[in-house]
């Protein structure tokens, strides 16, 4: 055993009260949700039963959570990948040296991503009514459109329309991360390669990715895992509708645990989307991120 | 001089920690009086207020006056203190302590407590409640104190009647009913070629005049909401009580949405959108506020809601002419009783004190000012706040005005119904299909899975 230097100690007496409140409001939580769901523990039931994997079992033949699921990875899919090319357009346009005024357009680019969730989410759901929105209005003017959409409560629109609003809210994220990887990437590489002969597009691919790849990969990482949980946005714009069509994990858990008040259900689906953000985390830290170190 | 700086950010940052923690009271805003409804009229409006409460301690034991706690919802904020007060006057020796809280999550918090016994000494409910409490075994027996005190319980619409007994004994007194009625524009009637004074009195009727008024003017006819599962259902039930079938069999053990009265009101509903389109394009995001602003805003020429709305109107258009009238009839009239109990807890320390403030509430002088729609005494109904004429409809009402199946899980049976007939709506699915699938989760989760 190592012997503790005074040193140590006082540095873990300074850290005890963080390490404390981590596992209280983490630690102990999430043990708790895996115990709950092996439990049948419902608001009706007078005392809670151990059940094994039943429950995990019940979500597997439930349909909505099937079709939460396959929801969940397009919904992911869709709007980080469109998160990050719009925020790398950004970040590269706003990066060019013939752009004036940068600091004006950064804030204003930066409103969505500051605004609070829910604000800018109901301004988008009123703009999308059918009756009361601008967006029909201002298509139809244009003759874009003949008929009004009903963007949020159309069956192939309402993922859409919340990917839109998704991608809307994040990407001033990514342009932020980038643009501070970008201007790191020496400019005499640049310069060397243009004299080479090579073209803009070329430069960007084989001088500027390379360094700008580990913070893309760090921001992708996180904007899944934020994608993955994100809830306000369905919650607040479609509510999972119309029927299920844009139902994603997370609302699925919030109506399980919080309107059918059947907390084993819900601990068990919580637990699912856990193991799939954690799985993901893994391999792609292992496997992309190991590999963008070494490059 | 930096080491003064770094002391003086790690006070300022524990000081600000100290403020916000600490807190205090938050001063409660009242909540309107039931303006933003977005549950079903079934289960009463709330008010969108805030407020925490007083803590309300259980004190005074030991002799000449004794304490009682009473759980009010935020909407009475304004009024309860004031009647409070007025009780208190006439029975010295009681004092009620109450609790505000806000109607969101009201229901669960309520529901927990009691099964804790943990619970208020004077509880108010709204309807659908009541009877699940009392078969839980957490309210008291008031039918002996009914019978000493005399309360004329013929004065009480039958409707509200109902969700207060159990096994033939009475565990609160209703205080507060109401229904939904029509809302109709005169002025959209007028432009369609149809006579303001005549809104339709069946609902084929308001079919054949919705798709006029589209005709005439392009307007649409009814607000129907396609989301929100509370106002789904509201409008749904509606339709197939009113036919004459009904949500769940005699003995609440089985869904009977499979019948062919509910089935065929049930495929009345989804017409309306589908076929004849006589409800706006956007229906399926609409809940019924969003109705009330359609309305207001002249952008649709009916909707149904409780008498709450017609301030909420008059405030958003003042120039609307509208008019309001008993909701269209199919074989019938059956609108939806919605409203608000009081009742005694078991764990009541002065269970004769506590019928008392509950008597009180639910008398015909004190409950049309307590409640923020009607009172459930017949003998009120002539009260000078109900003389305007546009709530005669909503007052008639109450004589049809019927209770809903009063089980734990009628919230769960209204989610499901919402969730299987949406799909109807949309189109993925028949009616007949909906209702079938939906009647097998009903009777999996009445059977106790």
């Amino acid at each position: 055993m190592k012997k503790w230097s005074l040193t140590d100690r006082i540095g873990y007496a300074y850290t005890a009260p963080a390490l404390a409140v981590v596992a209280l409001l983490m630690a102990f939580p999430l043990l708790y949700t895996f115990m709950l769901s092996f439990q049948k523990n419902d608001v009706f039931a007078n005392e809670t039963k151990f059940v094994g994997l039943r429950q995990f079992a019940r979500l597997f033949e439930d349909p909505v959570f099937v079709l939460a699921i396959r929801n969940t990875v397009v919904w992911t899919a869709a709007c980080v990948a469109f998160q990050f090319l719009l925020g790398l357009l950004a970040a590269v346009a706003i990066n060019q040296e013939f752009v004036k005024g940068k600091t004006v357009i950064r804030l204003l680019i930066m409103v969505p991503w500051v605004l609070p969730g829910i604000v800018g989410v109901q301004t988008w759901k009123w703009s999308y009514h059918p009756d009361f929105g601008i967006i029909n209005h201002a298509l139809k003017s244009l003759g874009i459109i003949s008929h009004d959409i009903t963007w949020t409560s159309g069956s192939s629109t309402a993922l859409l329309s919340a990917i839109i609003v998704n991608v809307w809210k994040m990407f001033p994220f990514v342009m932020l991360m980038l643009e501070a990887a970008l201007q790191s990437v020496p400019k005499e590489l640049k310069e060397a390669a243009y004299v080479d002969g090579a073209r803009p597009l070329r430069i960007f691919f084989a001088v500027t990715m390379p360094h700008i790849m580990m913070t893309s990969l760090t921001v992708i990482l996180l904007l899944t895992i934020w994608t993955f949980n994100a809830f306000t946005f369905i919650f607040a714009l479609t509510a999972g509708g119309p029927a299920h069509k844009s139902e994603i994990l997370s609302l699925y858990i919030y109506r399980q645990g919080f309107q059918n008040l059947n907390f084993g259900l819900a601990s068990a689906a919580s637990v699912v989307l856990f193991l799939l953000t954690m799985a993901f985390s893994l391999v792609y830290i292992r496997f992309f991120m190991r590999k963008g170190e070494e490059a | 001089m930096k080491k003064r700086f770094a002391v003086l950010l790690v006070f300022a940052l524990i000081f600000s920690l100290l403020v916000a923690c600490g807190g205090g009271k938050e001063s409660s805003n009242s909540g309107e009086g039931g303006g933003t409804d977005t549950s079903s009229s079934s289960t009463g409006s709330g008010g969108s207020g805030t407020g925490t409460a007083d803590s309300g301690s259980s004190g005074g034991d030991g002799g000449k006056t004794v304490e009682l706690t009473y759980w009010d919802g935020t909407w009475a904020e304004e009024i309860t203190p004031e009647l409070v007060k007025e009780f208190e006057a006439q029975n010295p020796g009681i004092k009620i302590k109450v609790e505000y809280f806000p109607w969101d999550g009201m229901y669960d918090k309520f529901l927990v407590a009691l099964r804790n016994d943990n619970g208020p000494d004077i509880i108010n409910m709204a309807v659908d409640w009541t009877v699940p409490f009392a078969a839980m075994g957490k309210l008291q027996n008031i039918t002996p104190f009914i019978e000493q005190y005399g309360v004329d319980m013929n004065d009480f619409y039958e409707g509200p009647l109902k969700t207060v007994t159990y096994n033939g004994q009475y565990y609160a007194l209703p205080y507060r009913s109401e229904a939904n009625a029509l809302y109709y524009n005169k002025k959209i009637f007028a432009d369609a070629g149809l006579d303001p004074e005549q809104p339709p009195a069946t609902w084929d009727e308001l079919i054949e005049f919705s798709k006029q008024i589209k005709e005439k003017t392009g307007i649409a006819g009814f607000g129907q909401s396609g989301s929100e599962f509370g106002n789904f259902t509201a409008q749904l039930y509606y339709l197939i009580y009113s036919n004459g079938g009904s949500v769940l069999n005699e003995d609440y053990t089985k869904s009977a949405l499979t019948s062919p009265e509910a089935v065929e009101a049930a495929q009345i509903f989804v017409d309306m959108y589908r076929k004849h389109k006589i409800s706006p394009d956007s229906t399926m995001e609409n809940n019924n506020t969003v109705n009330r602003n359609l309305f207001a805003s002249e952008k649709v020429a009916m909707f149904i809601s409780g008498n709450y709305d017609v301030a909420a109107v008059r405030e958003a258009n003042p120039d609307l002419d509208f008019g309001t009238a008993l909701q269209p009839a199919l074989a019938e009239r059956k609108p939806i009783l919605g409203g608000w109990n009081a009742g005694v807890t078991n764990t009541a320390k002065d269970a004769e004190a506590a019928f008392k403030f509950v008597n009180f509430l639910a008398s015909p002088e004190i409950s049309p000012r307590y409640s923020l729609t009607f009172s459930s005494r017949k003998s009120a109904a002539g009260h000078e706040k109900y003389k305007a004429p546009e709530f005669q409809p909503f007052l008639e009402s109450l004589n049809y005005a019927q209770a809903m199946p009063p089980i734990p899980q009628w919230t769960q049976i209204k989610q499901i119904v919402y969730n299987h007939m949406q799909s109807a709506m949309i189109g993925d699915r028949t009616v007949e299909q909906a209702l079938q699938d939906a009647s097998k989760e009903i009777d999996a989760l009445l059977a106790g899975n």
